[in-house]
């Protein structure tokens, strides 16, 4: 039955989302892992029409932030404002309070607006006026940044980016790719006409499932092999954290049960290593001055140990 | 406060030294790398190891430059040369420090980079900055005067004008700057001079303090202390080494070369003429006179000679030397051996025989008087009863004499007026050194009618446990009569015995420490010269240096804790590989070595798919089964085992093969 709802959700995505549908099932994953997705692609390749084509498929709440270097922590979380009539603070909510999240350009925001993310993106709860408001179980962030603008920007920290569980392209459709999307866009827009394809005890059922899925020792040691090669590999300054053990762990489980299987194999491990890796590595300046990226680490580290086949 | 250097005075200043130096074809791009710095638009990104990395190999081109310079040395002296050629490479060994100054991102040293043992320390000393620039001027500068042309002020001046310029306090007006500036290269264009006389003075002085390593004695002339006045001295540096091979116990005197003529304070050899000897056996042997009757002493001589050549000191009666290296050896028909085209050091082997005398004959000089003394000398050997006395009864008396009236003093004294120096000591002072004594003997020893002539060389008695060996100081020089008695030449020395315990009590106080001094620097020479010498196989103290450095080296690396054990390793857990019996890779070995194997990350199904047996009818079935046997941790079941083990099977035989 589960396999079952991620093929309705992915064929439904892919009406919007055309020739995408790696990206569809690696956004899944994390979703269904309970983690958060950092979107870098150039602009126009469709980010934000994946969050919001994502948002109704699952019928969730959706809400969209566009950063700017001049927003506050406040229009985030929101703020107490005092009630005269009442005689008492009344909390207004940011757009924070809801289900699906999309920052956009989350790297044109000063760092302190960045960090009033962090928190909830980790214990999906917020902390305003010294009390605590959950977030709900459905709280999920997709960040996008544009990698080519420099200017005006502040790059996300360290601990910014280990929350996010996953960082993938979209990249360019092909040539057939691109004709269909002007096809299917000839008369109105597809997101316009997308229709909700799960409820929420589909969902809840994905995410159960997904946590049954068994890991035999030879994969884990697998994992945690890759994991700890970062940490050697020539040119990083800071390899990946545990953190990034668990998460890779939860969205390769994922990606088990959509292929209908109970367990994971080093496949799936491999097709994960490089978007759950890269982001968490901080190179050397030679290293970065060398024009060395943190996915050609992560591409020769998962080159380098050898998998169990 | 740190002087900033107006730019493009650097540039300058090494301009000047190549210019100076004729090594303008470096000084010029060197001076361009240094004046492009703040129109590159980047720096290296240098941290703390790298930084010292450059201190580090700047001190490897110094031990180049040295190491050179010292080969080029050995080859050519003088060390003066080269000493100069040193300072004028100055600002080539110091440029890479200040090229990565002035080109890194960190722009300047700390003071913790320059010394090792302040490259851990965290102290407030260890990060002090260095700025380099004003002293690399400084070095330019200096590096720049060394060349003997002229002119060095007319571009110092100007150099030195540019910097005071631009650091002079704003408060002063331009005209007192120019003035006073002006004032300051006025005065010091005699002060130059005056410098200059300076350093020809030092220099002097220290070619004196120098030349007393080595003892040099003239075969045709000895001006001795006779009539100076003051205070003889004469260092304690050891100059030669003495080992007895027949159980000797010396004392002995070694002749270096004999003079048979006195003329006011100076002792000529008159009517000398030297032959060249003939080496034999394997040309490191020496015969200077037939072989005596009876078996002959031996000696082995251990002296440093000036550029190979030097009069070799001789015991008496001396007749044939060993394991002697040099080009030429000539003996004077006065019985010195002058030897010459040999090596700095020499190790030879001395055979002589005290009682069967050889050697030559006595002169026409040999008994006159000089003319100035004579009536003094005449008149003392009357008083003394000399004449008509058997020569052996007259030397007797004189020595008697000598040593029962007059006192060894190192005491110049000046001479009572109307006498000679000579004079003086017999008649007066009646105390004196050696050279007096000999003087005397010799003189005394004629007006008796005995021929004799004066000698000097070393009294050796002195043992050093340190060199193993008796060794002759520079103070042990003596000197000494020859007499001809009983036909043939005899020591004849009348100088009072105590002479030796004399200057021994005048020894400073850290003469031990001049001593191992001497015998390292000994140890050098002989490892320097160790082929002319034969010394080859005793390289012991070198192996000793070795085990001392690496004890040091060890010890330090130890304090550091740069050597850590190695942490003991946990055993590798077991791997446990379920499914590793799994038929399927059988399939996947075949397809390896037909469509070439699965690199490292890429997936099975991206695998099969690229190599096009995904196709392949079961494949994909088989490929999950085997995954599953792999990977889950509850296993296949075994019927689908079985399945996947004849799935296997009827693709290997049947007719459903891989498509090609």
């Amino acid at each position: 039955m589960n396999r079952a709802t991620y093929t309705i959700l992915l064929d439904n995505l892919e009406k919007v989302m055309i020739g995408q549908r790696r990206t569809l099932r690696w956004l899944l994953a994390a979703f269904v892992a309970g983690g958060h997705v950092l979107l870098e692609d150039l602009p126009g390749t469709g980010k934000t029409t994946l969050a919001k084509a994502f948002a109704r498929s699952l019928a969730l709440e959706f809400q969209r932030i566009q950063f700017t270097p001049d927003l506050l922590p406040s229009d985030l979380l929101g703020v107490s404002i005092f009630d005269p009539q009442r005689q008492e603070f009344r909390l207004h909510r940011g757009p924070v309070f809801t289900e699906v999240l999309l920052a956009d350009e989350i790297n044109r925001a000063s760092p302190r607006t960045q960090a009033a993310l962090l928190e909830a993106m980790g214990e999906r709860q917020i902390s305003l006026d010294g009390q605590r408001h959950k977030l709900g179980e459905w709280f999920f962030v997709i960040a996008t940044q544009n990698p080519i603008e420099f200017h005006g920007t502040y790059p996300l920290p360290e601990a910014q980016m280990d929350r996010f569980a996953l960082r993938f392209g979209l990249g360019y459709p092909d040539v057939e790719g691109e004709i269909a999307v002007l096809t299917a866009q000839r008369e109105q827009h597809p997101l316009d006409t997308l229709l909700a394809c799960a409820d929420r005890a589909a969902l809840e059922s994905l995410r159960h499932a997904a946590t049954a899925i068994r890991m035999s020792d030879e994969v884990s040691r697998y994992l945690v092999e890759l994991v700890t090669a970062t940490r050697k590999a020539p040119g990083v300054a800071m390899g990946a954290s545990p953190r990034a053990s668990l998460t890779l762990m939860k969205t390769t489980r994922a990606l088990a049960l959509f292929d209908g299987l109970d367990f994971v194999t080093p496949d799936h491990v491999q097709e994960l290593a490089v978007p759950v890796l890269a982001h968490r590595l901080k190179l050397d300046s030679q290293a970065r001055f060398s024009g060395l990226t943190a996915e050609a680490v992560a591409s020769e580290v998962l080159r380098q140990v050898a998998a169990p086949v | 406060m740190t002087l900033t250097l107006p730019s493009g005075l650097l540039a300058a200043a090494l301009l000047f030294w190549g210019w100076r130096t004729e090594l303008w074809p470096l000084a010029l791009p060197m001076a361009l790398i240094l004046e492009l710095a703040p129109r590159v638009h980047w720096r290296w990104a240098l941290d703390d190891k790298a930084l010292a990395r450059v201190i580090d190999l700047t001190a490897l081109l110094w031990v180049g430059a040295l190491m050179l310079l010292f080969t080029r040395y050995l080859n050519q002296p003088p060390l003066a040369t080269h000493l100069y050629t040193l300072a004028s490479w100055f600002p080539l060994l110091l440029f890479p420090p200040l090229a990565i100054q002035r080109y890194s991102t960190a722009g300047t040293f700390r003071l913790g980079h320059l010394f090792y043992s302040l490259r851990r320390s965290r102290s407030e000393l260890a990060g002090r900055l260095l700025k380099l620039e004003l002293s690399y001027f400084v070095v330019c500068l200096l590096a720049a005067s060394v060349t003997a042309q002229p002119g060095y002020l007319l571009g110092a001046g100007p150099l030195l004008f540019w910097l005071l310029i631009a650091a002079r306090p704003r408060r002063y007006r331009w005209p007192l700057v120019v003035a006073l500036s002006l004032a300051a290269c006025l005065a010091a264009w005699p002060l130059s001079f005056s410098l200059h006389r300076l350093q020809l003075d030092m220099e002097d002085r220290f070619t004196e303090w120098f030349q007393d390593w080595l003892v040099d004695f003239d075969p045709y002339r000895s001006s001795t202390s006779l009539g100076d006045i003051g205070e003889l001295k004469l260092s304690d540096r050891v100059v030669l080494r003495l080992k007895p091979m027949s159980g000797d116990r010396g004392p002995w005197l070694l002749r270096a070369a004999s003079y048979n003529s006195y003329f006011d304070g100076v002792w000529l050899a008159k009517g000398v003429h030297f032959t060249r000897l003939a080496p034999q056996g394997d040309g490191r042997e020496w015969r200077l006179s037939a072989a005596p009757e009876r078996a002959s002493r031996h000696l082995s001589i251990n002296l440093e000679l000036r550029q190979g050549a030097g009069m070799l000191p001789l015991p008496a009666n001396a007749w044939r030397l060993k394991q002697l290296p040099a080009g030429e050896l000539q003996l004077s028909s006065l019985g010195a051996l002058k030897a010459s085209e040999g090596p700095g050091l020499v190790d030879y082997r001395v055979e002589y025989e005290p009682e069967s005398p050889v050697g030559e004959k006595s002169g026409e000089f040999d008994l006159t008087l000089p003319r100035r003394e004579q009536v003094t000398l005449q008149r003392l050997a009357d008083e003394l009863g000399l004449t008509g006395q058997p020569p052996a009864v007259a030397a007797a008396k004189i020595r008697a004499f000598l040593l029962g009236q007059f006192r060894y003093s190192l005491d110049l004294p000046a001479p009572t007026p109307g006498l000679t120096a000579l004079e003086t000591f017999l008649l007066h002072k009646r105390a004196g050194h050696c050279e007096y004594f000999a003087t005397a003997a010799v003189l005394l020893l004629r007006a008796a009618g005995i021929p004799a002539r004066y000698a000097i060389g070393f009294s050796v008695s002195e043992y050093s446990s340190l060199e193993e060996a008796y060794v002759a100081r520079r103070r042990h020089a003596h000197a000494w009569a020859l007499a001809w008695l009983d036909g043939h030449w005899q020591d004849f020395d009348a100088t009072p015995p105590d002479w030796m315990s004399f200057e021994e009590k005048r020894a400073p106080w850290y003469q031990g420490l001049g001593d191992l001094w001497d015998w390292l620097s000994h140890q050098f020479s002989r490892w320097r010269w160790r082929e002319a010498t034969g010394d080859e196989e005793d390289n012991r103290w070198l192996w000793g240096l070795a085990g001392l450095l690496a004890v040091i080296l060890f010890w330090r690396l130890l304090r550091r804790q740069r050597i850590r054990r190695l942490p003991v390793k946990n055993p590798p857990a077991m791997i446990i590989r379920p499914g590793a019996e799994s038929p399927f890779y059988q399939v996947l070995e075949q397809l390896a070595l037909q469509r070439g194997s699965r690199p490292q990350g890429e997936t099975l199904e991206c695998w099969l798919r690229r190599i096009g047996a995904w196709e392949t009818p079961g494949m994909a079935d088989m490929a999950g089964q085997h995954q599953r046997w792999r990977f889950d941790p509850d296993g296949l079941p075994l019927e689908e085992q079985q399945r996947l083990a004849n799935a296997v099977a009827l693709l290997k035989t049947g007719p459903a093969r891989f498509p090609p």
